[in-house]
């Protein structure tokens, strides 16, 4: 066993309103910068929807990922061999139009436009050339559905369902829609660590967060195409990549990431898992559906004492164990099992999970309405959201897993039903407990973390014990006379 | 240098005429030398007694490769069959071509290395080897091929998903892309 520690996180979609506070908080903090513009290491999609880079999610054409070669994982754009004879010419990669061309708007032109017939516009001008364009595309392009007969319709997940399941899922009046918010996985099997050429991209060994070393990255843009969820970006002023480094600086003062702490819906939570690294490869090896089960399989109990006693002789400092035995992602991913691995079949092993939404309580029969209690469980299949598309993005096509999910939540809205309307027998909540296999109390500790939550409750930053990892490598002294700030070199290349 | 090449032309269509004015009979004079050291002598392995260039530096000469081809000075491999073994004697003593003479005048080659290398480009002159290709043109076919598998590997290279997505879709709907 080799335990290590995660920083992990749970979106829980049911919450998500979509009002894109996260993205801002992130891009005025981050990527506030010439030539990353068009990047949102943040960002809020709309599902069905075909998301930022468009189509992200179809990997016969952007080859991101893991695949099975035989008893072996290999990238899906090719190993070392074929990486190095496409060093100079990656052919994967999005365009600036798969993105879009970032835009901003001539304000000026508002208040100094000559005096004229009609209202001074502020036009929309390129921040790439400076010239005027026309808007085509954005990051939230698929927000509310807009041009949802083009980009929802070709949403990867809905061209899988059946052509009956696509009319339902668009006729008007049951238009159904959710937030999906993206940032990096921080993925255990990352995509984008293997693929790098220079060696640029790492795993912390302390709390798993992905970086890439400025100094190091040539600017290959490997990553770029290895990354399945597209979260690395190639910044064109400096000529390197960047990702998202989930607010190591202010995780490391304390302070949980900006997109965390600026979220209106609060419905990100953050905290440690423990998982056994040995076992990376053997989980990612496993077939399409059983891959959410094996990643849980993975993560381990930070209560067990064997667990405990391998951490402790693997290095993992004391305060690391109690912020893992205190981490609500854990209860989300293991102890509730309501937490799922965003398109697990891409095979990096994501190590940021989504409660999927159980959406407007609305059935696709019967005008929308549906009797609580037993038809509730019976009649998941006919809930707005073909369950087909949901196990397509959270469970490798597995609609049990899906199914196991809706039911816990369903029990936990009808407990909370019983509690304050009390038009609910003791026997169905007997039976709903039954059927989602968490007792009175789990369901009431679900509510709790759900909805009544404080943020230090929800986002559980672990100690980062830096002096630690500092003198594991050097004295420390030398280190803050040496080291400073650390690397402050500007890049050669600048605008 | 465009000048240089006809110069060198004109010079040496006068010096055959010369010579061939001047020794009507030479071309039954008897080959003494070693084609061996001239060969030696011609690509450098072995020194000019006065410290002249070797002729591989300025000149192409069959069986030399691509990398042998210099294309400085004109190519040499018809220069025997040209000129014969008096002619060649002969321009191998004076060397009075403007870009030779420079190097040449101060340091002559020897009525040795003269006869050498005349026995060498007989010997050349016999062996009918195919023309060696210049380098220079070698360097660009490589280059074309090198730009055409490149070509040809960027043929399926993503072009781009959202404007074929959008383009298709209203394809399909009959309208104005
Ligand atoms: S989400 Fe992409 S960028 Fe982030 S760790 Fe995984 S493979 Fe790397
Ligand atoms: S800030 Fe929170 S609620 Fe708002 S879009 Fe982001 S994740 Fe959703």
């Amino acid at each position: 066993m080799d335990i290590r520690a995660q920083v992990s996180s749970v979106f829980h979609l049911d919450k998500c309103i979509g009002c894109h506070t996260c993205s801002i908080a992130c891009k005025n903090l981050w990527t506030d910068r010439r030539g990353n513009e068009y990047m949102w290491w943040n960002n809020v999609e709309t599902k069905p929807g075909t998301g930022y880079p468009t189509k992200w999610e179809d990997q016969e054409k952007y080859r991101g990922g893991w695949e099975r070669a035989g008893s072996q994982l290999r990238l899906k754009q090719g190993g070392k061999a074929s990486t190095f004879g496409k060093i100079f010419h990656n052919p994967d990669l999005p365009t600036m139009d798969d993105y879009y061309e970032p835009f901003t708007f001539k304000y000026a032109d508002l208040t100094n436009a000559p005096a004229g017939t009609d209202q001074p516009t502020a036009r929309p001008v390129s921040m790439v050339s400076g010239k005027p364009m026309k808007i085509e595309a954005g990051p939230n392009w698929d927000d509310d559905l807009s041009g949802s007969t083009v980009y929802a319709a070709n949403d990867p997940g809905v061209i899988e369902l059946s052509k009956e399941q696509q009319q339902q899922l668009f006729a008007i009046e049951k238009m159904v829609m959710f937030h999906l918010p993206r940032i990096c996985n921080h993925c255990s099997n990352a995509a984008c660590v293997a693929s790098c050429p220079s060696g640029a991209i790492y795993k912390r060994g302390e709390d798993g967060i992905v970086l890439i070393n400025q100094d190091k990255c040539r600017g290959w843009r490997m990553c770029v195409s290895a990354c399945p969820y597209k979260k690395t970006y190639y910044g064109w002023a400096t000529g390197k990549s960047e990702k998202c480094i989930l607010c190591y600086p202010r995780q490391e003062a304390g302070e949980a990431p900006a997109c965390f702490h600026s979220c209106v819906g609060r419905i990100r939570y953050l905290g440690v898992l423990l998982y056994d690294a040995d076992r990376i490869e053997a989980t990612a090896l496993k077939a399409d559906a059983e891959l959410t089960a094996a990643q849980r399989e993975m993560i381990l109990d930070p209560f067990d004492p064997g667990v405990i006693k391998a951490a402790r002789e693997g290095g993992l400092a004391d305060q690391i164990i109690e912020a893992a035995q205190a981490s609500p992602v854990y209860k989300f991913v293991k102890q509730w099992g309501i937490a799922l691995p965003l398109h697990p079949e891409f095979r990096t092993l994501p190590m940021l999970f989504y409660v999927p939404p159980l959406l407007p309580v609305l059935s696709s029969k019967n005008q929308g309405t549906q009797k609580i209690g037993d038809d509730f469980f019976t009649s998941l299949e006919q809930a707005r959201l073909p369950l087909k598309y949901l196990a397509g993005l959270f469970a490798g096509g597995n609609e049990e897993e899906v199914k196991a999910v809706y039911r816990r939540l369903i029990a936990v809205r009808m407990q909370r039903r019983a509690e304050s309307v009390g038009d609910l027998s003791e026997a169905e909540l007997l039976n709903a407990r039954e059927l989602s296999g968490l007792s009175r109390e789990a369901l009431d500790a679900i509510f709790r973390m759900t909805s009544l939550t404080r943020i230090k409750e929800r986002i559980q930053v672990p100690p980062m014990l830096r002096e630690q990892a500092i003198e594991a490598g050097m004295e420390t002294d030398e280190y803050q006379q040496g080291m400073g700030f650390g690397s402050r070199k500007a890049p050669k290349r600048r605008w | 240098m465009k000048t240089r090449g006809w110069r060198a032309d004109i010079c040496r269509l006068i010096l055959a005429t010369l010579i061939a004015l001047v020794l009507p009979g030479a071309a039954a004079m008897a080959i003494e030398g070693d084609a061996a050291r001239g060969a030696q002598l011609y690509a450098g392995s072995r020194a000019m007694t006065n410290g002249g260039s070797p002729c591989v530096a300025c000149h192409a000469l069959t069986g030399f490769g691509s990398a042998g081809a210099a294309n400085y000075g004109p190519d040499l491999s018809n220069l025997y069959a040209d000129y014969g073994a008096e002619g060649v004697g002969a321009v191998l003593e004076s060397l009075a071509f403007p870009s030779m003479e420079a190097i040449y005048a101060s340091r002559p080659l020897t009525s040795e290395e003269r006869l050498d290398l005349v026995a060498f480009f007989a010997q050349t002159a016999e062996q009918q080897a195919a023309p060696a290709t210049s380098l220079t043109g070698s360097i660009l076919l490589g280059v074309v091929i090198v730009f055409a598998i490149v070509a040809l590997l960027g043929l399926r290279r993503l072009k781009g998903v959202r404007r074929p997505l959008v383009d298709r879709v209203r394809k399909q709907r009959g309208m104005r892309a």
